[in-house]
């Protein structure tokens, strides 16, 4: 099956890129390629050029500051498997990257670009999203910093304008205790989309209170949703089952699945209440990071 | 459209390219001959495309050829010959983890940049890294199998090499000509594509056991 016709443009610099992006039409940025490639075989998708940024230095690596953990946007699924600074300050997004796709795909799958592509079933968005992470984007015109949350539109829908590319996603260093958990149920085992995806970071302190408490959802809305309701219920409230209950029932109002897949409410809610148990209970064990 | 000049350096051999900016790697590949590298499913399912790009597995139909300017890339056929298999190809026939076939390129491509990293990896291990690549016939079971045989016998040879005087080792390795650590390993013939992938292995794990090694290890055994 061959591809579309396309012209290649391969910027050195990022500035060079950006100057691509807002002057050259149709131009669209390619990292890992792993959903353009496909989309462009179906014909979904043509880009007239297609811009050549995994090369581009200002796109790579995963930092840690006093404060934060920045990931560049062409980091490889399979590189923030392997990142210390991850598995240190943030497993609730390498537990996400580990059902990602399958081995091959998490070589060339990039977080930038699964953040972009925006599919309901994106595996770093609910993990992200817990972490209160914000997406940075870059054109001729500046910088913005943008949370993810408001980044995520709809389906395959993001604020990003045309001549912006997706630069980095950040996120504060979540607190000592603070516990994630990550499941994802799909039809099989390993390279499967996400039917649903849970993420959650849970914090407490010694009393066995909730602090703070953040849940989100993939696969089950058109696109990466908070649970806010479910949220702002456990938070300052004791660990207790009935509350965790309680929380997540209130995840199942948050999502909205299509007609026919109504049974992905329930699914929210048992993997919502699994999840936060899980959780609770390491946090009475002192709590891993995020 | 203008075309997009691509240099890859496949098992080892040197091909300058000039190539439309639409095609794959995998179909670059398969046009150079290299035909041991399947066309599956062209979607990033199957893995039965898979080759080594610079060390890292990679579906072939998800690159596009340019992208991998420059780049090392080893397939299946460049890992060993049908007189001196890779020790993971003669794993795979030893144990049967083969019916139909199409599926074995990929599957030893995974499990080569798998016992690079984790040489005595788990059935779990195994599985994950193995995720990528469908298999319609074996139910995998087999495949497994001769994953773990592989992983023992090159511990084995592992072993033997550490277990050599250092003057005899040094010997030995000079005795593969091209194969010599170093060595330049530039000459396109069957026997120096292994050098390739050789070349590679040194640059991530200084001690891992290079393909020109393993025959004089095999004398050893």
């Amino acid at each position: 099956m061959s591809l579309p016709q396309f012209e290649v443009q391969q910027p050195q610099t990022l500035g060079e890129a950006l100057k691509i992006l807002s002057e050259v039409k149709g131009a669209e940025p390619i990292a890992g390629g792993t959903n353009l490639m496909v989309d462009m075989r179906a014909g979904t998708h043509q880009p007239r050029v297609v811009v050549d940024v995994a090369a581009l230095r200002d796109l790579h690596g995963i930092e840690v500051t006093d404060t934060e953990v920045i990931i560049g946007a062409a980091t490889t699924i399979a590189e923030m498997l392997e990142s210390p600074i991850l598995a240190k300050h943030a497993t609730v997004l390498v537990k996400a990257c580990s059902s990602f796709a399958n081995a091959l795909i998490r070589n060339r799958a990039t977080v930038g670009g699964n953040l972009v592509t925006a599919a309901p079933c994106s595996d770093t968005a609910p993990a992200l999203l817990t972490l209160d992470a914000e997406v940075k984007l870059a054109s001729v015109r500046g910088m913005r910093r943008v949370p993810l949350e408001k980044f995520l539109v709809n389906a395959f829908s993001t604020i990003r304008r045309s001549d912006e590319l997706l630069v980095s996603v950040r996120f504060r260093i979540p607190s000592a205790t603070a516990t994630g958990a990550f499941r994802k149920m799909g039809l099989r085992k390993v390279s499967c989309m996400a039917k649903v995806d849970v993420a959650v970071l849970l914090d407490g302190d010694t009393t066995g209170r909730c602090t703070s408490a953040r849940i989100a959802l993939a696969a089950a809305s058109p696109v990466a949703v908070r649970a806010r309701a479910a949220e702002a219920a456990l938070v300052g409230k004791a660990l207790t089952p009935e509350a965790i209950a309680a929380a997540a029932a209130l995840a199942a109002k948050a999502a909205a699945p299509r007609a026919g897949s109504e049974y992905k409410l329930r699914v929210v809610e048992a993997l919502v209440r699994r999840l936060l148990a899980e959780a609770a209970l390491a946090l009475t064990r002192g709590g891993s990071n995020a | 459209m203008p075309k997009k000049k691509t240099a890859l350096r496949v098992n080892g051999r040197q091909h300058e390219l000039a190539l439309d900016p639409n095609v794959s790697l995998l179909q670059a590949l398969r046009d150079l001959g290299y035909t041991d590298v399947k066309n599956g499913c062209e979607i990033g399912e199957c893995g039965a495309c898979a080759v080594l790009l610079n060390g890292t597995a990679v579906n072939s139909c998800m690159v596009l050829a340019w992208q991998a300017n420059g780049a090392e890339i080893v397939t299946n056929a460049g890992l060993g010959t049908l007189d001196k298999p890779h020790p993971i190809q003669e794993a795979f026939a030893d144990v049967g983890a083969v019916q139909c076939g199409y599926c074995t390129p990929g599957m030893i491509i995974s499990t080569k940049a798998l016992l690079d990293r984790n040489p005595n990896p788990s059935e779990a291990e195994i599985r994950e890294a193995l995720s990528g690549n469908l298999c319609r016939c074996t139910g995998y079971g087999q495949i497994i199998e001769a994953v773990q045989l592989a992983a023992s016998r090159l511990q084995a040879e592992r072993l033997a090499v550490a277990a050599m005087p250092t003057a005899s080792l040094t010997r030995e390795c000079g005795d593969g000509g091209s194969h010599s650590p170093g060595g330049s390993g530039a000459v396109a013939t069957p026997q120096a594509s292994l050098t390739g992938e050789r070349g590679h292995d040194g640059s991530r794990s200084p001690s891992g056991l290079s393909t020109g090694d393993r025959g004089s290890e095999r004398g050893q055994r």
